[in-house]
Order: C-alpha cells, then sequence, then structure tokens
C-alpha cells in the first residue's frame, strides 16, 4: 500500500534523507519512530505529496508520488505535524470544508462530517472555533480531517505529542479502530505509544532506516526500547534491522 | 468546480470572521464619505462664484461650462484609487501568508486540488471582499444621480474602471502574500509595489521617446484617469487586466513551486 524505495532528500548541505526504503502493507498499522529530526517529518511530508523527493520513489495506495500526485491525494488522509487548522472556523465548518476540497460529493458531505464528529469525539465541540479549542480538540480535529473523506491511506505526523495521558489513550483507540480497513502509517518519538497501537516499527535515525521490526503485543515495550536505543545509538543500527522483539 | 466553490466559500468566511474586513470597508465608507463631501462642496462654491460672475457678465453660458462629471465625479474616482492603494494592501496581506504561518498550507497542497485552483478560489473570494469597495463607490455615486443630473456613461465606466483596478490590485496583492509567511511583510510589500506603480510616470514629464512612454505605459493613474471621464480604451483594459493575469500566474508558480524545495 506504501512503498518506498532509496528515498533521498537534502535541504542545502544537509542530508535528511539517504536511501530510505520501507513498505508498508495494506491494512497495517505501522509506526515509523526515530529521534527528534532524524527524518520522520520529511519522509511524511514526501508521501503526503508536500514535498518532493531528490532522488528515489515513493508509492502510496498504487500511484506514484512525484508522477501522480493528485492520484495519492485522492487516497490519502493525511495529519500534518501542526495540525492544519482553520482557527477561524467552527469544527463543523472546517470539517465541511475539508470534506468538500477532498472531493466528497455534496449529497454525502453532511453525514461524513457528523460521522467523523461522532467518531473522533467532537460532538460537543462541533460548533465551536478551532481557535478556541484545547491542544487535545485541536489534534483531535486534525485527526477529523484527515479521516472525513474515508480514504484508503493514512498517515499521522506525531498525533499523540503534547497530550495528556488520558487523550493519548482515546487517541490511540481511535487509531487502533482503523486497523484492517486501513493502511495506516503514524509517527512518533514515544516508544510506548507505538508499542501498543502498531503492528510493525520501523525506525529511522539520521535519515536512514535504522530498523524494521515486528511487535508481538504481548511483549513489553521494554524490548522496543532497547531496539530503538542500540538502533539510534551509533553504528549498531544497521545490526538491528530485521531483528524481531523476543 | 466545487472544489474551487469551497475555497472561495472558505476564503470569504475567513476574511468576514476577521476583522480586518470589516476595519477597511468602515475606513473605506469614512474616507470615501470624506472626500466626497469635499468635493461636493468644492462644487457648490464654484457654482456660487461662476452664477455671481455671470450675473456680473450678464452672460448665463458661463454656468454650462461647469458640470458635475469633470468637477465631483471625475476628482471622486481620482480619490478613490488613492484609497485602494491603501485598503487593498490589508484585505491581501492574510493572503497565502497566512496559510503558510497557521500551517494550512500543508492542508490545501496536500489534498487534490491544483495550484492553479488554489490561486482562483482564493484570488475569486478575495475579489468579494474588494469588490465590496466598488459597491461603497457606486453608494456615492448613486446620491449624485439622486440629486444631480450626471451623465451616466462617465459613472458606468469609471465603476469599471475601479472594478479592474480592484481586480489588479487584488490579484498583485495576492501573489506577494505567496512569497512570505508574514502578514506585515505582505501588507508592506504590496503596499509599496502599489506606490510604485502610481508614482512611476512622475518622471515622465521631464523624459522623451521610449523612456517617456514605458513610464507612461506602466503608469497605474495614466491607464485609470480615462475611465473616470468616460474614455475607455483598450489598452486601458488590458493593462489592468495584464496586470491581473501577471499576478494570478506568479502566485500560482509559487505555489506550485512549494513542492520542490
Amino acid at each position: 500500500m506504501i512503498e518506498v524505495v532509496s528515498l533521498d532528500k537534502r535541504y542545502g548541505d544537509i542530508a535528511a534523507l539517504s536511501q530510505v526504503s520501507f513498505r508498508v502493507e495494506r491494512g497495517s498499522i505501522v509506526g515509523f519512530l526515530g529521534p527528534n529530526g532524524a527524518g520522520k517529518t520529511t519522509t511524511l511530508r514526501i508521501l503526503s505529496t508536500y514535498l518532493t523527493p531528490d532522488a528515489g520513489a515513493a508509492m502510496v495506495a498504487g500511484f506514484d508520488v512525484s508522477s501522480s500526485p493528485m492520484e495519492v491525494r485522492r487516497r490519502l488522509g493525511y495529519l500534518p505535524e501542526h495540525p492544519p487548522l482553520d482557527l477561524d472556523a467552527t469544527v463543523r465548518e472546517y470539517l465541511g470544508f475539508c470534506a468538500s476540497l477532498r472531493g466528497v460529493p455534496r449529497a454525502k458531505r453532511t453525514a461524513a462530517v457528523s460521522g467523523v464528529i461522532e467518531r473522533c469525539g467532537l460532538s460537543s465541540v462541533a460548533h465551536r472555533r478551532n481557535g478556541n479549542l484545547s491542544k487535545g480538540y485541536r489534534q483531535r480535529v486534525g485527526l477529523a480531517q484527515a479521516l472525513v473523506h474515508d480514504p484508503e491511506v493514512v498517515i499521522l505526523d506525531e498525533p499523540t505529542v503534547g497530550l495528556d495521558p488520558q487523550q493519548i489513550l482515546e487517541i490511540r483507540t481511535l487509531v487502533r479502530g482503523l486497523a484492517g480497513g486501513k493502511t495506516v502509517l503514524l509517527s512518533s518519538h514515544i516508544l510506548p505509544e507505538v508499542a501498543k497501537t502498531c503492528a510493525r516499527a520501523i525506525i529511522i535515525h539520521r535519515g536512514r532506516i535504522a530498523a524494521d521490526v515486528p511487535i508481538d503485543p504481548s511483549a513489553a515495550a521494554g524490548s522496543l526500547e532497547e531496539v530503538f536505543l542500540r538502533a539510534t545509538s551509533g553504528e549498531a543500527g544497521v545490526e538491528a534491522r530485521q531483528e524481531a522483539i523476543s | 468546480m466545487s472544489r474551487i466553490a469551497a475555497l472561495i466559500a472558505r476564503e470569504w468566511r475567513a476574511q468576514v470572521y476577521s476583522p480586518v474586513a470589516w476595519i477597511v470597508w468602515t475606513l473605506f465608507l469614512f474616507l470615501a464619505g470624506w472626500m466626497f463631501i469635499g468635493v461636493v462642496h468644492q462644487f457648490i462654491e464654484i457654482v456660487a462664484n461662476y452664477s455671481a460672475y455671470a450675473q456680473y457678465m450678464s452672460n448665463p453660458d458661463l454656468l454650462d461650462r461647469i458640470n458635475l462629471n469633470d468637477l465631483v465625479i471625475s476628482g471622486l474616482f481620482g480619490n478613490l484609487l488613492v484609497l485602494f492603494i491603501f485598503l487593498i494592501p490589508a484585505l491581501t496581506m492574510r493572503g497565502f501568508a497566512e496559510e503558510r504561518r497557521q500551517g494550512t498550507d500543508e492542508l490545501l497542497l496536500t489534498a487534490p486540488v491544483s495550484p492553479g485552483q488554489i490561486v482562483a478560489g482564493k484570488f475569486l473570494g478575495l475579489l468579494a471582499v474588494s469588490g465590496m469597495l466598488v459597491v461603497g463607490a457606486a453608494f456615492f455615486v448613486g446620491v449624485l444621480l439622486h440629486f444631480g443630473d450626471p451623465e451616466k456613461g462617465p459613472i458606468a465606466t469609471g465603476l469599471i474602471g475601479l472594478a479592474l483596478t480592484a481586480a489588479a490590485l487584488t490579484a498583485l496583492g495576492f501573489a506577494i502574500s505567496t512569497l512570505t509567511d508574514s502578514q506585515v511583510v505582505a501588507a508592506v510589500g504590496a503596499f509599496v509595489l502599489f506606490l510604485l506603480l502610481f508614482v512611476v510616470s512622475w518622471p515622465a514629464e521631464s523624459t522623451s521617446g521610449l523612456v517617456h512612454d514605458a513610464l507612461l505605459a506602466l503608469s497605474l493613474p495614466a491607464h485609470y484617469d480615462g475611465f473616470a471621464k468616460g474614455n475607455v480604451r483598450s489598452t486601458d483594459v488590458a493593462y489592468f487586466l495584464s496586470l491581473a493575469a501577471g499576478g494570478l500566474f506568479a502566485a500560482r508558480a509559487t505555489i506550485a513551486s512549494q513542492r520542490w524545495r
């Protein structure tokens, strides 16, 4: 569903990504882990067609992000690092706009918006302005925006950053509910987050894939931490690749 | 098409939910009203002087030399151009700069809309807001029509000229707002550009030949003044349409290039 092959991206002299390759199978939830500045956001921005890669290729839902970005966008729900909210619009107005921007037919728009408001727990704030919402609600509106058009592929950039434990739990439940139907790639630097939500973790470090490991749901989060620390401390990174958590 | 409509509606909503549009509209009505009262008073004074003079010379034909169109309407439209130069930057400064600052550019640029559609939607939404200024101007002209008997042709062409100016300045102001993520920079940039178009022909009188022609060809007032006199030339219409098209084209190019940084 998502396939990334030898992606390179430079910002001036800094290599943000080099030779990044991975796959995400249809219907799975995969975590994209890495320390701050490792290249998570850059990778997700390329997958969302917001940026173009310097070299390499990325396919989302069967379409190349460089040559057919419109086809990718039609099938994609994307929550950027900062929820892209119109602060002066109400939640319902904003989601209505997002639905029409994403091409939800007029007849289905009201139902789609009401549905996503319900699913994301926004009913009590639907009439309030985005700008007056707390951070947790803004994050949920951002998530609702990524789901309102019922996309095949969902990409979430740090969906739980800055939230309190209760809110993290709610978002986690919501994301897990997407499993099976949708392909989800979510980034985070919070390990337990990924361990509890995802079936697999891809670890990126200094612009390179350092590990790609399945997560055993019965194992404690500690074992993923081990892999993460090994992968992101110096040269051991490459060896950690493919190593399963036991 | 429905996506462009959604973008237009969103832009309109963003503008009327923010105080800026209301402040600009109010300032425009106040300042245009002030200028209107000024030119009308001036007209009344001139009429009084001329009637005294005509009586003294026993020549009533002298009064035929003055009319509402030349003295009031032409003057009013000239003043409105200056107001546009000051006020339209405040309407266009949000443009794309605020999208960048809010991060909503990432929403637009990852949705299935082309840069051309984004520009079309945002421009038409902004044009609706700046178009309200032309409606405001029409109100003052309506007062003249109600109490006086001016020629209607030059009024119609004057309003067309004003509408073309609104379109051109809105497109240029929007283009400038795509270059920055600061509303202040966008407003100052647009204002400087508009002012430059306003004064560019000032040295024209002391030049000749190609330089003279080029300065006049770029000048905003040189192309605008004819409209208020009922004198519509195709080159003037082409001037405003080219400015608008140039602005929109530049805006589309900057937005499209965003992906390639």
